[in-house]
């Protein structure tokens, strides 16, 4: 049983030894050329490190600009103005709405 | 270091080293089983590239070329059912491969070269599952213990194939000499 193993294996042999693999480029072509789902995975997988005074400051510097400017923004158009109860003919409008009214009014 | 720890350490010269020291031996067992250069190089290469992804699950360097055999076997199992469906219905892109074939071919390797392939033809001849465990056992000298986990089968099972492989093997080579 073993020759006629190591017989057959040399037959074999003998009649295979002309194959040769080739195609070892053609891996290493496939293993550097990474799919885009691969390189997306290892861009996620990244470590980065970020220093937490300077970025802080960063947003505590927009924080407070952004802030600023509101306020500023709502001082100009006067959004904040309280605005005034006025009586007129038994009832309470607001003066802002009176007076708009009142316009239309002298208009037409 | 061994090959299979610089791999893990993406040393891509050393998967070259692999395809140097394991390329030929894997190639000619898929060409047993598939019957066909092309597609037993492109197994080969399939091989390679999922050793190299799935390096890490290798837990033991020693049974790299069983590892990699075993990945081989998958792959040809693969195309061998892919092959046989291409077969059935036959699409464009085969045809065209066919008619490159016709022109100049690896195939040329495999019958020219004077080399007498009776042995080679014969086991071709043989049905996948006999081919298979006939391969292993006699190319690849495999325990049937080791077919067995191979191809994740029972030991009996194997040896009965064996036995039958044999049989079909014999009368094939019986019959080329007859007709030789």
């Amino acid at each position: 049983m073993n020759k006629e193993r190591s017989n057959l294996k040399e037959q074999l042999n003998k009649e295979l030894n002309h194959l040769h693999f080739l195609g070892q480029q053609k891996v290493l072509n496939h293993i550097h050329n990474k799919s885009w789902k691969q390189r997306i995975k290892l861009f996620m997988n990244k470590e980065i490190e970020l220093p937490i005074l300077p970025v802080s400051t960063v947003f505590l510097l927009l924080f407070l600009s952004f802030a600023t400017k509101s306020i500023i923004l709502d001082d100009g158009l006067g959004r904040n103005k309280e605005k005034i109860l006025i009586e007129a003919g038994g009832n309470v409008y607001w003066k802002e709405e009176l007076l708009k009214v009142e316009s239309k009014d002298e208009e037409s | 270091m061994h090959l299979v720890n610089r791999i893990k350490q993406i040393d891509e010269k050393a998967i070259n080293d692999i395809m140097e020291q394991y390329g030929d031996y894997l190639l000619r067992t898929a060409v047993l089983l598939l019957k066909d250069y092309q597609e037993a190089e492109e197994a080969v290469q399939d091989t390679f590239i999922i050793a190299y992804q799935k390096m890490e699950q290798l837990d033991d360097p020693k049974k790299l070329k069983s590892w990699l055999t075993a990945i081989m076997i998958n792959q040809c199992r693969a195309r061998f059912r892919k092959w046989s469906w291409k077969h059935v219905f036959p699409s464009f892109d085969i045809i065209n491969s066919q008619k490159d074939d016709l022109n100049q071919t690896h195939d040329d390797l495999l019958i020219g070269a004077d080399t007498k392939q009776n042995m080679v033809d014969a086991i071709q001849q043989l049905d996948y599952k006999y081919r298979e465990v006939i391969t292993l056992y006699y190319f690849n000298e495999y325990k049937i213990t080791e077919i067995a986990v191979q191809l994740d089968t029972k030991e009996n099972t194997v040896k009965s194939r064996l036995k039958r492989g044999r049989l079909l093997l014999k009368d094939l080579l019986k019959k080329k000499e007859d007709v030789g």
